[in-house]
């Protein structure tokens, strides 16, 4: 049997009677109008003269005319979509009905409106995933999920657009109240590193959060030290790997939490231990780790290559599936495949990217973290502490993003000095832009032989929020 | 069918006769807008005031309606 031989018969669903409904209602009542102009659009309306009727109700809306059959006669003839319109505009006067119907019709046709979209994403994918020429299966997928979550989120879209006082100030109360209360993540998304859930007050959904440093200063160390402690809390976390597999993200995981298991002030196993040989005891300790690690909700995507629309679908994917997800880690910014566009200059390009990966975060509620690489631009300075203008070439990163955070490690400059100063390991962890908040740099120690980053006490230049 | 059908289809009846009559050459355009304005602002009017300015606009069709 052929898959045509299997095509469903379905019916559009449309529904006419609750159409002529609002038509009658809005000729009636012209004010109302204004309770549905954002939430309707013509195509809303599948029988075709009714949907002439409603642009043609818009337009004089919109011109601030009269509306009234009479009006809409007159424009049915002159626009010459009938030669009769007596004969469309009758049966609108009988099926008249009471102004309380009219949120309800509305509803019907925003429904009917999202099935239709529903069943022409799933022709549309259909056709794409049978097409020969299509031999890509990845690039298929993303843009079927893409398809999928448009069609789901346009149903009554323009809802949420206008906000009165009242309902943004509800908000804010019932945030204000949790933060007394000590409720939940009142404060955003507390990554359990006290110095910089103290500068961020967490971080927010709907934030993009820069992670930007040179190679080897704990990018990804930190990113996957604050990943675990978010996890820890039940909270799922989506991982985009595009340097590491998930192999090395693993151990890096168990190698981090590893640090934490002492015998007095040794360390009951060393990272070269781990990744050599164990002792019986050692194994017992590692499994015990491996124990409390396996429920933790982190999934990781480890694919190379990856584009701006293949994490998006990817992400919106997993989003539908862990509705509570809570954070999402990209791993790097300049590993991402930018698209194929010779014509426009590199600055532009990761803007647009940049761009975007924070209108995912927006989209899917949740903060984004990207972390960056920086040039070796800030080799060339005396002072070789990250600056906002390092990340000029990398496209409108400092206009997108909500929170940049540099790393800087003196011992990795000069390991001499920092060795008679005592400040090995010492990460400056620099807040220079905070959307929300103040900007400043915080302390943490790097522990690299357990990628593992740990709370130092002292705090320099730090903006008490 | 509600008071307000029947009056709003009444409309589009009388509307659709006074097109066919400018079609006829027995109204003419600005006869035609200015009754479609009357028809607008019907609830402004009683009975006797509408047929009074229905008769302005076009004597012929006041005569009609009689």
């Amino acid at each position: 049997m052929s898959l045509s031989e299997l095509e469903p018969i379905y019916e559009v669903p449309m529904d006419v009677s609750a159409e002529r409904q609002i038509l009658g209602i809005l000729i009636k009542h012209p004010a109302q109008v204004d309770r549905v102009v954002d939430r309707l659009r013509a195509s809303h309306f599948l029988d075709p003269t009714n949907r002439r009727i409603y642009e043609i109700i818009l337009d004089l809306y919109h011109k601030q005319g009269r509306i009234s059959y009479t009006q809409i006669y007159n424009r049915l003839r002159t626009d010459s979509i009938t030669d009769s319109p007596a004969e469309l505009l009758i049966p609108l006067t009988e099926s008249f009905v009471a102004l309380s119907e009219l949120d309800p019709s509305v509803q019907t046709l925003l429904h009917k409106e999202g099935i239709r979209r529903l069943v022409q994403a799933s022709d549309t994918i259909k056709a794409m995933a049978l097409d020969p020429k299509n031999e890509d299966l990845q690039a298929v997928q993303a843009k079927a999920q893409e398809l999928i979550f448009a069609a789901s989120q346009s149903l009554d879209a323009s809802g949420d657009e206008v906000k009165n006082l009242l309902e943004v100030l509800n908000k804010c109360y019932i945030n204000l109240l949790n933060r007394r209360e000590g409720l939940g993540d009142a404060y955003g998304l507390s990554v359990r590193f006290p110095s910089i859930d103290g500068m961020t007050t967490g971080f927010k959904k709907k934030d993009l959060i820069i992670l930007a440093a040179r190679p080897s200063m704990g990018k990804t160390a930190l990113a996957l030290n604050m990943v675990a402690n978010v996890a820890k809390r039940d909270i799922p976390v989506l991982i985009f790997s595009l340097e590491m597999d998930d192999e090395q993200l693993g151990d890096r995981i168990v190698l981090s939490e590893l640090f934490a298991h002492k015998a007095g002030d040794q360390h009951v196993i060393t990272s070269r231990e781990y990744q050599t040989k164990l002792s019986d005891e050692q194994f017992l300790v590692t499994q015990k780790v491996f124990s409390e690690l396996y429920p933790l909700p982190i999934s990781i995507v480890d694919r190379r290559g990856l584009t701006v629309p293949e994490i998006r679908a990817k992400a919106r994917k997993f989003k539908a599936e862990h509705p509570s997800l809570g954070l999402i880690v990209i791993d790097y910014l300049q590993l991402i495949k930018p698209p194929n566009n010779a014509s426009r200059s590199w600055t532009l390009i990761v803007g647009e990217m940049v761009r975007e990966l924070r209108d995912l975060a927006g989209e899917l509620d949740v903060p984004l973290i990207l972390l960056s690489q920086l040039n070796r631009g800030v080799e060339s300075r005396e002072n070789k502490r990250p600056m906002m203008s390092d990340l000029r070439d990398s496209g409108n990163i400092e206009e997108f993003a909500d929170v940049i955070m540099f790393l800087y490690r003196d011992d990795y400059y000069y390991p001499e000095v920092a060795r008679e100063k005592g400040t090995e390991g010492l990460v400056e962890v620099i807040f220079a832009k905070q959307r929300k908040g103040a900007t400043g740099t915080v302390q943490l120690r790097f522990v690299k032989e357990y990628t593992r980053f740990i709370e130092e006490t002292t705090r320099q230049n730090g903006v008490r929020p | 069918m509600t008071l307000f059908g029947e009056l709003e289809r009444t409309k589009v009846v009388f509307i659709d006769t006074c097109r066919n009559l400018v079609e006829l050459g027995q109204l003419s355009k600005n006869e035609y807008y200015e009754i479609c304005d009357l028809l607008d602002r019907l609830e402004e009017y009683d009975n006797e005031q509408f047929k009074a300015e229905l008769s302005r606009i076009s004597k012929g069709l006041s005569d009609l309606i009689d």
